[in-house]
């Protein structure tokens, strides 16, 4: 579904992205790494919000890169962003509002049900909410596009455990709904439960590509990748 | 509450004889609350544009000043006879469209820029369009301007009667008013605000912030417009001074006092202002009474910075009556929105 071939980006010296290549089909795949590796910059280059030197995103065959964001958007994809980005003067329904179609496959009805918590929140405003409803209502929003594809920018970031496995019920059953999954996380354990494949990210490349359940196994790998020494953090 | 305020305003004409003199009541009726209306409702296109999408625009004024002379050049009887041949019916529908064509305009010279660059850029426009005007003697009779502007009979009333024009001012502006609270519940309103607070995020979602921003500046170009046709029927005419800097800075002014976090700030604000632009000379000295009228707006801007509106919310809170804020976001969170950084 989506291919990205040897992608550079640069910003004036730095060389962020180095040919970075990776493809997304209807099994989710995670992105891991650590700071500093290009994992946002990435997502942002898929979604149009940096500029590209050279390589090439297609989705379906067709090509995104100059695109304007709002364009790619429309093609099917949806970035939640770090941070969550939600909006301080819209409540949590005209957030949903915002983005609703009628008769689409994600609803605000549907939204509601999945995320109860959101329904019980409708009128509060979109800073108002805690970091996890936060959370939620950026994906809420994400979904409602009823893209192809949903990117999602470290959305366990700064959540608390209990929510984080809410997080992955919900992630995990994307891939029902005809929805490709590319998770760009920190969170190993958040990665391998959700992913069946992830990829390496090392200095704007990609380093290895492996199925999730070998990187969950490999201490060896995983502190040579991610710096750390058991799941999670 | 606001039905019965917009009642009591409708019954105003008729409440003030109660309080003043006669003469002075249509004083009154005519020259402050018309004049404020007429005013607020310009003043109304700005705070739109500031309240619900953050771009601060200083061309509000001459774009009124577009319908304004539109209406002047198309209409029958208006001195000297430019093009005239049309009736009120047909010239202020086109005027109206001049000048929604103008904010169009406006707003597409201007969508890349923000901020203090958006400020200029809309001066800068404002500032061309009055010095063409001023000197254009073929279309718009230069320096002298347009006059004899009377305005149409509407079912056997005048408009030429302080009470017919009192009224169909502030039904205008009450349509207006209810069609912007309107708007900004629709997702064209949503996207808008979301630009305010984050123009990549709401691209990220699949609206061009581009298109949405020239949209706001038509809508705000057709409001402004129905300020300047009224203006220009008040006035009995237009002349350049209409639209000059003065002009344009009042309306700033008028908006900031007011309050840039509701609608509703720029009818307040342009009341407060006609009041004192009226009345200053005569309770101070008279050739310094611009001098009061600073004093003021520095004091309600010094004690409030969401302008008069912000006054009303602090008493409220200080009288502990806990009520939602009436502006969806203060005038101090019209600021730049915060940039994800790449």
């Amino acid at each position: 579904m989506l291919e990205v071939r040897d992608l550079h980006v640069r910003f004036s010296q730095a060389h962020i992205l180095q040919g970075v290549s990776l493809s997304v089909g209807m099994r989710p795949l995670a992105i891991l790494g650590r700071n500093g590796m290009g994992k946002t910059t990435l997502c942002q280059a898929i979604m149009g919000l940096v500029a590209t030197s050279e390589g090439a995103i297609t989705l379906g065959g067709e090509r995104l890169n100059g695109l304007p964001p709002y364009r790619i958007a429309r093609r099917g994809i949806a970035l939640v962003p770090q941070g969550r980005r939600t909006f301080p003067s819209l409540s949590v329904d005209e957030h949903l509002r915002l983005v609703a179609v009628r008769g689409a496959r994600w609803t605000v009805e549907r939204v509601y049900q999945t995320f109860p918590r959101l329904a019980e929140r409708r009128g509060n405003g979109g800073t108002e909410l805690s970091g996890g409803e936060q959370q939620m209502l950026a994906i809420a929003r994400a979904l409602l596009m009823n893209p192809k594809l949903v990117i999602m920018d470290e959305p366990s970031e700064g959540l608390a455990p209990v929510i984080v496995d809410h997080l992955i019920e919900v992630l995990r059953a994307l891939p029902a709904d005809g929805m490709g999954v590319l998770l760009v996380e920190q969170n190993l354990r958040v990665a391998t439960e959700v992913a069946e494949e992830v990829a390496l990210m090392v200095t704007g490349r990609i380093a290895a590509t492996m199925p999730a359940a070998r990187l969950a196994e490999d201490q060896g790998l995983q502190r040579r990748y991610l710096g750390v020494a058991a799941g999670g953090h | 509450m606001s039905l019965l305020g917009f009642a009591a305003l409708l019954a105003l004409p008729w409440l003030l004889p109660l309080v003043m003199p006669p003469g002075q009541a249509q004083f009154w009726t005519a020259n402050i609350l018309g004049r404020a209306i007429v005013f607020g409702i310009v003043a109304m296109s700005l705070t739109f544009l500031a309240t619900y999408g953050g771009f601060i625009s200083l061309a509000q004024m001459m774009i009124a000043g577009i319908a304004g002379y539109a209406l002047a050049v198309c209409v029958d009887g208006a001195v000297p006879r430019i093009v005239g041949g049309f009736g009120y019916g047909a010239a202020i529908p086109l005027s109206l469209l001049a000048a929604t064509a103008m904010g169009l305009l406006v707003g597409a010279i201007s969508v890349r820029t923000r901020d203090i660059y958006l400020l200029m850029i809309t001066l800068a426009l404002a500032m061309g369009v009055f010095r063409f005007v001023e000197t254009n003697i073929a279309w718009f009779n230069g320096y002298e301007g347009i006059r004899n502007v009377v305005g149409p009979t509407l079912f056997g009333f005048d408009f030429r009667n302080a009470l017919v024009f009192y009224h169909v001012a502030l039904a205008t502006a009450a349509l207006l008013y209810c069609g912007i609270l309107y708007l900004v519940k629709t997702p064209f309103g949503l996207v808008l605000q979301g630009i305010r607070d984050n123009p990549r995020r709401v691209a990220a979602l699949g609206y061009s912030v581009g298109l949405h921003r020239i949209a706001a500046f038509g809508v705000a170009g057709f409001i402004a417009g129905c300020g300047g046709v009224l203006s220009t029927i008040y006035n009995i005419g237009i002349s350049p001074g209409t639209i000059g800097l003065g002009a344009t800075v009042n309306v700033l002014i008028m908006s900031v006092i007011g309050g840039l976090g509701h609608p509703v700030g720029a009818f307040i604000g342009s009341l407060i202002f006609t009041v004192f632009d009226t009345f200053a000379a005569s309770i101070y000295d008279r050739d310094r009474f611009n001098t009061l009228i600073g004093l003021v707006f520095l004091a309600i801007v010094l004690v409030s910075p969401d302008g008069a509106i912000g006054i009303g919310a602090r008493i409220r809170r200080f009288l502990g009556a806990p009520r939602r804020s009436l502006q969806p976001a203060s005038a101090s969170s019209i600021r730049t929105a915060e940039e994800e950084s790449p």
